[in-house]
């Protein structure tokens, strides 16, 4: 992480482009799906042929206010389209259908680990354009993207560095995804991030001259791209240097961001309302039905599993990063009198089953939740050790096998106090040398006789009576 | 009344060509509609922005998919293709 | 005073057709009915006449289309089964209304060679009824003009007089129709384009409230404006064409359809119905217009209707307002001809280097538009550009909204308002440019309806003394179209109609000399 010196701090916003994943776009009835053979998710409302007219998607409206409620947003019950006029061989219309005036959603804000609010000065909705693909001189145009609806999510210039940047949009893509309404994936385009930029001395209260860096791929880019930048700009401004008003893109060879080439940067967008589209009236109803849909989201889970499960901080925010782990986690741990071993047992030898985040979001249980619920309720009644137990779930992970297969009958009877007995005296017969040295007041020596004990009852002794009988026997 | 500069950036913007002589004859017509916007002058802006004829729409379309259109069709009217792209010259 | 009685006393022994109607549709199907001739045959003598006219008023005939059409209609007459309101009847349809597999080029070079893979709404609903297409009509290039002589094709003469324009910009709709090229046509106003020919041209012309027909299909020129509607020789032939297409559209979320029939609403009473005389409307007017426009308040009277004078102060500025707007909305709508997925391919430059797709753009776009599309362009992009667009397009729209109110209004007090349809009658062809006045004063009386959103209907009143006709204009409430074709159906019954143009196609089909039906 670059060091700052301290008279210049960072003050940035992000704009931020979700794709959404509704079945068609959203103008018109043609699928949203990623990929496909060039100009095969085409129609003429999309392709903007003569005479064309859109038709609002419902599902994008909905997305919409969903995002604006999970993020505190207002719902504007009046919002409209507006038209965005420019020329770009990827736009169609030689407009964007967008709105300017009268966004869906304004003043929310995302919560940070350390307490801070990040504004979201709005969320709007509007269509995404097709995919120019450079080869030489020539240009080949895609139009399958032109119209996927994207919501655009705009924040106050409240974010002080690059890892502040990154844990907004890591809270950002975890929100909407939990809302199942973008899958908000940086890699494939699905999520866009743009990043405002300015630098100021510590204790001014103008703004300084931002900058604004685009078409960042990743996270690690994003963060790379604003430290590089925020030392450009610190340098220029220490040599009295003023910063130009530009757009830059990061070169990821050189770690450099550098002036971005072919975009108008004085096109004058000349917006007027969209005549085409009927402006967008919810209604109260409207906006608590959604409201009432929404799922417990993650801060919620988090404040949940820390406050009123006793989960660590750290388990917390592992099992409430993925709606559906976190469900499952829910799930397998209703009605046990402690959350704690549902915790460890998916975080440990389930989570190392689906080592990648894809197949965390994703979470198809490899053990359905009842079966560990099964399986946690036994533990807890004290019918299976924990040893045991952890020898069960593996048995379950590795065939697919119900719980009630995988142990056998003695397995799950207690292991009777003369068992027991014999059991801790086979231990310290058989290992005489541990015995003495335990005698002798080596007290770890006692461990090896415990897991002598573990060994022969196949793990069934409880662990604490074993060794105070150990103890008392080898008194 | 338009200056040239103004003027190029109409230009610029419409994504036009236009001879000088027809600036001339246009200017015109912009005059008369600069003496209309004086005449607007006094019209307050406060409220003005619900759309007059946008009635709506009670119904909004539902997201299913429909058709698609063979890509031939598609850009059976392009000068240019290739391989199922719309082609145009690069300019950056 | 002028003798309005009809050309053609001498009549065939079917009474039925009234000396002084000019319906067409029903006429027309009742000669097919009673096989009087084959709709084959009436393809036939309306396509011939409209290859050896030279109005000009058909930019492309579709005789595979019409025959096809024709071939249909005639199976279903054969086997008796009922027919289609406007099954087998004549249309010209103006070119700017998409039709799959028919070219379709708004009279401009830019889309010269273009084909729709879609069809209109509006047009796809007649199709279903198996109408008769007979070509596509001559218009001012992207509706822009009001004499059709911005065409990239050469614009169409009026029938009526020597020489003279039959408007715009749906000149060549309405020079078919008048002309006997065609029984029916569709055309498309934006700011009088319909009303404004049909009112040179002597014919009825109904641009319909805002939002009753579809413009999925429609070339769009200006969104909030633009309508398409009939252009036909009489009240019942609108009314029937209006039933067919006016319809609600999933892909035109503007439009609700129509709320009642039109052809079920003519005959009824009149009695007790207030009709304003619209005073700042005949401001500028020549006086045969005035007069003969006032007269037909008199004959509304006859029929019961209650006539007094109504004002809406800000009429007069209804010009500004709309030139304003609707130059902003086609600045933006045009801004998709740029010849990359379809239209003109600029010619080939001399410098290699400069050719990157803005100056491909560029060139394809100046050589594609004509003068007026590229003026009204720019006028749309200035008042729309930063700096002015609080000035001028904002302020443009609290004007429209209050001249709308005003007109609601006066509609509160009346049930319509009359006034005419143009101030003057149809001028010579070639005067556009010289004379700026009175093409200025062309859509005075027009474009309010458009700011509004209003139904508004044109009829023949009378002829000038140069035997050129006189348009007579009721606007009324949102969706009260079918009133005002009643008040027009019932005029007409009252009213001998105007002649027939000297150069009326004469047409034989079968045998049967259908110019004495009318026909």
């Amino acid at each position: 992480m670059a060091h700052m010196a301290c008279d210049y701090e960072m003050i940035a916003g992000l704009e931020t482009h979700a794709e959404l994943s509704t079945e068609t776009k959203i103008f018109c009835s043609c699928s949203t799906a990623f990929g496909g053979e060039p100009n095969t998710h085409c129609c003429p409302v999309c392709m903007g042929m003569p005479g064309v007219l859109p038709s609002l998607n419902r599902r994008v409206v909905e997305f919409a206010v969903l995002a604006g409620l999970a993020t505190n947003c207002k719902v504007n019950l009046y919002s409209r389209m507006d038209r965005k006029n420019y020329c770009y061989p990827d736009l169609p219309k030689a407009y964007q259908i967008t709105q300017f005036d009268f966004p869906i959603c304004e003043n929310g804000w995302i919560q940070l680990q350390n307490g801070r609010k990040i504004r979201i000065r709005r969320i709007h909705i509007e269509e995404d354009a097709g995919k120019l693909l450079r080869e030489g001189n020539t240009i080949h145009i895609d139009y399958n993207r032109c119209g996927v609806p994207l919501i655009e999510i705009v924040t106050e210039p409240d974010i002080c560095s690059p890892e502040e940047a990154r844990e907004y949009v890591e809270e950002l893509q975890k929100t909407l995804r939990y809302l199942g309404i973008s899958d908000c994936r940086m890699q494939e385009g699905s999520l866009r991030c743009d990043v405002n930029l300015s630098m100021r001395r510590k204790g001014e209260s103008a703004l300084g001259q931002r900058t604004e860096i685009k078409n960042m791929n990743s996270l690690s880019n994003m963060v790379k791209a604003m430290e590089y930048e925020a030392g450009r700009q610190k340098s220029l401004l220490e040599k009295g240097i003023p910063v130009r008003r530009e757009t830059l893109r990061f070169e990821v060879s050189s770690g450099r961001t550098e002036p971005m080439r072919g975009k108008e940067e004085l096109d004058d967008y000349r917006y007027f309302p969209e005549p085409d589209v009927p402006p967008i009236l919810l209604t109260e109803y409207e906006v608590e039905t959604l409201r009432e849909s929404l799922p417990e989201l993650p801060g919620e889970k988090y404040r949940r599993y820390t406050e009123e499960m006793g989960i660590s901080e750290a388990d917390a925010r592992l099992l409430s990063k993925y709606r559906s782990v976190a469900e499952y986690f829910e799930e397998a741990s209703r009605d046990c009198k402690s959350a704690k071993n549902a915790a460890n047992w998916i975080l440990g030898p389930i989570f190392a089953r689906i080592p990648t985040e894809a197949e965390k979001e994703n979470f198809s249980p490899p053990v359905p939740a009842e079966q560990l619920r099964e399986l946690l309720l036994l533990h807890e009644k004290g019918s299976v050790s924990t040893n045991m137990a952890k020898r069960i779930l593996e048995k379950m992970l590795d065939t697919g096998r119900p719980c009630s297969e995988c142990i056998s009958r003695e397995e799950l009877l207690p292991l009777s106090a003369d068992a027991l007995q014999k059991a801790c005296r086979e231990a310290i017969e058989n290992l005489p040398q541990a015995a003495e040295d335990y005698k002798k007041g080596k007290t770890k020596a006692l461990k090896a006789l415990l897991g002598a004990v573990m060994r022969s009852t196949k793990g069934r002794a409880p662990a604490g009576e074993a060794e105070a009988l150990l103890q008392k026997l080898l008194q | 009344m338009i200056t040239p500069e103004e003027w190029n950036r109409l230009l610029v913007l419409a994504k036009l060509e236009l001879p000088e002589e027809e600036r001339l004859s246009l200017q015109a017509d912009l005059e008369a509609m600069v003496a209309f916007a004086q005449k607007m002058e006094n019209i307050s802006l406060e409220k003005s922005d619900e759309i007059l004829l946008g009635r709506s729409s009670d119904t909004l379309r539902e997201d299913a998919l429909g058709p698609s259109l063979n890509r031939s069709r598609i850009l059976q009217n392009a000068p240019e293709t290739e391989e199922g792209f719309f082609l145009t010259k690069g300019n950056f | 005073m002028t003798d309005f009685s009809q050309t053609h006393e001498q009549e065939s022994a079917t009474a039925a057709f009234p000396s002084h109607r000019r319906d067409r549709i029903l006429p027309l199907q009742r000669l097919l009915l009673r096989k009087e001739c084959s709709c084959h045959e009436l393809a036939e003598a309306y396509l011939a006449a409209a290859e050896s006219s030279s109005l000009n008023a058909y930019v492309l005939l579709t005789p595979k289309e019409a025959f096809e059409a024709a071939a249909r209609t005639d199976r279903h007459i054969r086997a008796g089964e009922p027919l289609s309101p406007l099954e087998g009847i004549p249309l010209a349809l103006k070119d700017n209304i998409s039709t799959d597999g028919i070219p379709t080029t708004c009279c401009s070079t830019m889309l010269e060679k273009y084909t729709p893979i879609y069809d209109a709404t509006a047009w796809k609903l007649l199709k279903e009824q198996n109408t008769l297409l007979l070509g596509k009509a001559n218009m001012d290039e992207f509706a822009m003009g009001s004499t059709c002589e911005t065409s990239s094709f050469g614009g169409a003469l009026n029938p009526y007089g020597e020489n003279r324009v039959p408007g715009g910009s749906s000149g060549g709709s309405a020079a078919a129709v008048a002309a006997g090229l065609a029984a029916y046509s569709l055309g498309t106003d934006t700011g009088g384009s319909i009303r404004q020919p049909a009112s040179f041209c002597g014919l009825v012309g109904l641009k319909p409230t805002y939002g009753a027909v579809s413009r999925y299909g429609l070339i769009a020129h200006a969104s909030s404006f633009d309508q398409i509607g009939p252009i036909t020789a009489s009240a019942m032939d609108a009314a029937i064409v209006l039933d067919a297409i006016a319809k609600p559209d999933p892909m035109d979320p503007t439009c609700t359809g129509s709320r009642n029939s039109a052809v079920k609403q003519l005959g009824a009473s009149l009695k007790g119905k207030r009709i304003g005389i619209l005073q700042e409307g005949f401001q500028g007017s020549r006086e045969k217009i005035r007069e003969t426009v006032l007269k037909t308040a008199h004959t509304f009277e006859e029929l019961g209707a209650v006539v007094e004078e109504c004002s809406v102060p800000l009429l007069p500025e209804s010009l500004q307002i709309y030139y304003v707007l609707a130059c902003a909305e086609a600045s933006s709508n045009l801004g998709r001809y740029d010849g990359i997925r379809y239209g003109h391919t600029p010619s080939a430059i001399q410098n290699a280097e400069d050719d990157g797709w803005r100056e491909r753009i560029l060139r394809a776009r100046s050589e594609g538009f004509g003068r007026e599309v590229k003026r009204r362009i720019l006028l749309g992009t200035f008042v729309l550009s930063a700096g002015y667009y609080d000035a001028f397009y904002r302020k443009a729209q609290v004007l429209r909204r209050a001249l709308s109110q005003e007109l609601h209004a006066a509609l509160e007090d009346f049930d319509c308002l009359l006034l005419p349809t143009t101030a003057t009658a149809a001028f010579p062809a070639g005067t556009l440019g010289s004379d700026a006045v009175e093409n200025f004063e062309a859509d005075f009386c027009t474009v309010a309806a458009n700011c509004a959103g209003l139904p508004a209907l044109s009829f023949p009143c009378g002829m000038t003394a140069e035997g050129l006709p006189i348009g007579a204009q009721l606007v009324g409430r949102p969706f009260e179209d079918p009133f005002l074709l009643n008040l027009v159906w019932q005029y007409e019954e009252a009213v001998p109609s105007i002649p027939e143009p000297a150069g009326f196609a004469e047409k034989t089909a079968g045998g049967v000399v259908l110019g004495t039906y009318g026909l």
